[in-house]
């Protein structure tokens, strides 16, 4: 589930590709093209004079994508239900509370309809993007034939 | 949380009583007898005895216990947030220490919520438990019957 489903906060920069040098150096680096993020990449090493030749490596560049909240899992809080029950009343029914099958996702909906609005009142959703898709991305031939 | 408070099916003999000779100390397991009420399984426990010696007046006579509804455990929403705490850690690696924490207030307010829907859920797909649960188990002594008779 994710803050957008639910009217929550999305955090700036979803949408946005980050950039570096190496995969753990994207942080805090953004723009807002894929071609501005290169253009970037490309700068840099040219100020330091160490532009690579066309198809060599230049870089990484990902998105930065609204992080997924993993949904509640209903299953799993049947299942300690039941074993808390069972510590009460000794052994139940077999057939006491299902924790599959299309009655568990119809709960699992409704929960998490209810967990994804509290998030939303309460202000619970991360304030940080998730970084997908990172990849390498190599020097292009430059407009003019130069390098 | 119980079906009566969800309109949920609660078991017909909800509000009568068990009984037997004896018990096995846990309050269960040994109680096979019904009836409707304390007095009625009083009369059962005697017309048990057919023929057979009975006690005396303040003598044992047996073990009742209560009807009762069977309690549900709510849904543990705080673990809930712990799964998905410890979920998010395991994708993003660490996150903000307060990511996801509430007060207590905010907590109780999604317990309450997701226990609404756990107990419609379970009324609606008629899942509470069909048994009723024995609760107050107690020994009972044999009265003096009316006019001074055993």
């Amino acid at each position: 589930m994710k803050a957008s489903d639910f009217g929550g906060r999305v955090p700036s920069g979803v949408g946005d590709i980050a950039y570096g040098f190496s995969e753990d150096d994207m942080w805090g680096r953004t723009k807002h093209s894929e071609d501005d993020a290169v253009g970037e990449l490309i700068t840099h090493l040219q100020l330091n004079g160490a532009l690579p030749n066309p198809g060599e490596h230049l870089g990484y560049i990902g998105m930065l994508v609204e992080s997924e909240v993993p949904v509640p899992n209903v299953g799993e809080m049947i299942r300690e239900i039941v074993s808390g029950m069972e510590e009460i009343h000794s052994p139940l029914p077999d057939n006491f509370l299902p924790d599959t099958g299309a009655d568990v996702e119809e709960l699992e909906d409704e929960i998490t309809q209810v967990f994804g609005k509290w998030m939303t009142k309460h202000g619970k959703w991360l304030t940080f993007a998730a970084l997908e898709d990172v990849r390498p991305v190599m020097m292009p031939e430059l407009k003019g034939g130069g390098t | 949380m119980k079906a009566s408070e969800y309109g949920g099916k609660v078991p017909a003999d909800v509000g009568g009583c068990v009984y037997a000779f004896s018990e096995d100390g846990e309050g269960d397991g040994l109680f096979h007898n019904t009836a409707a009420s304390e007095d009625a399984a009083i009369e059962g426990l005697i017309d048990d005895f057919d023929g057979e010696v009975m006690p005396e007046p303040g003598e044992h006579l047996g073990y009742i216990g209560d009807l009762v509804e069977a309690y549900v455990t709510p849904p543990d929403a705080g673990g809930m947030i712990d799964e998905i705490v410890s979920n998010m850690k395991n994708r993003h690696g660490e996150l903000t220490n307060d990511f996801l924490d509430c007060d207590a207030a905010q907590l109780k307010e999604l317990e309450d919520e997701i226990e609404k829907v756990f107990g419609g859920w379970m009324t609606r797909n008629g899942l509470w438990p069909k048994c009723p649960s024995i609760k107050n188990v107690r020994a009972v002594m044999m009265r003096c019957k009316k006019g001074g008779e055993k």
